[in-house]
């Protein structure tokens, strides 16, 4: 019996999941990709050659989530970037809770994240807490999370790596900022 | 090249999407998202290309099923 929270890894596919979030079985990835192409096809790792990817991969885990986990919370700390490797994801941001009223705060989606795509990388660049709650949507959805430590103490053995990828994150926070801004100009009617 | 697209739909922002694709999206085009059918109304190039990716916004509106 696995407790809250750990992992079991299979050798085979890499896939790890892990308990007390909905499943115990592992399942086999039908489309035969490995992580190191699905970290490829994905922006954070564009411009790294495959043996850089593969020391990233070696960091981090494969995790399976189903429709309607939570797999982070706002307010709550950070210690992992997330890649979206298969399915779909949905981030929201509470609304802001009265105090000393109970009851858990209101929570609008602000978009949805899809194969290729990251998110927890502000708190690997800022150490602060999770900005957003994000849930899975999809049953079988994939993610690669890499554990923030190991991740900077590989940028710190390798500056072309740390260079590249921290490029590369903050070019996709970029894209995500202008397609909030697109989000909130067309809310607005200004379109 | 891999095609990184921002979804947008008119009067739902909850439904906003980013995923990557293998083919870029045309006006005209039906997409799922969240639970709703929309149609692709509008394609432009948010950002130049860089390396193996491209950088799409798109702009939808829901379909009226029952039109």
């Amino acid at each position: 019996m696995l407790g809250a929270g750990e992992a079991i890894e299979d050798p085979c596919s890499l896939a790890t999941h892990r308990a007390g979030r909905g499943f115990g079985v592992i399942r086999e990835r039908g489309d035969g990709m490995s992580v190191i192409d699905y970290l490829r096809h994905s922006e954070v790792f564009s411009g790294l050659v495959p043996e850089q990817i593969e020391r990233i991969v070696a960091l981090g885990q494969e995790v399976v989530y189903n429709a309607g986990d939570a797999i982070i919370r706002e307010g709550d700390p950070s210690d992992e970037m997330y890649v979206v490797c298969g399915g779909m994801v949905e981030v929201e941001v509470s609304r802001g809770t009265i105090p000393d009223v109970p009851g858990a705060p209101r929570l609008t989606p602000i978009a949805r994240l899809g194969q290729g795509q990251v998110f927890g990388e502000m708190a690997l660049v800022d150490r602060g807490a999770r900005s957003a709650t994000v849930s899975c949507v999809q049953d079988g959805t994939v993610l690669y999370a890499i554990p923030r430590q190991a991740f900077w103490d590989l940028c710190d053995s390798d500056h072309h790596i740390g260079y590249v990828v921290m490029r590369n994150i903050a070019a996709d926070l970029s894209f995500k900022l202008r397609h909030r801004n697109l989000q909130m100009r067309l809310a607005g009617g200004e379109r | 090249m891999i095609y990184k697209v921002s979804y947008v739909v008119v009067d739902r922002p909850d439904l906003g999407s980013i995923v990557n694709l293998d083919a870029p999206p045309r006006v005209g085009d039906r997409v799922e998202l969240g639970d709703e059918i929309c149609e692709v109304v509008e394609v432009i190039d948010l950002i130049p290309p860089r390396e193996d990716f491209a950088y799409l916004h798109v702009t939808c509106r829901l379909v009226d099923e029952g039109a």
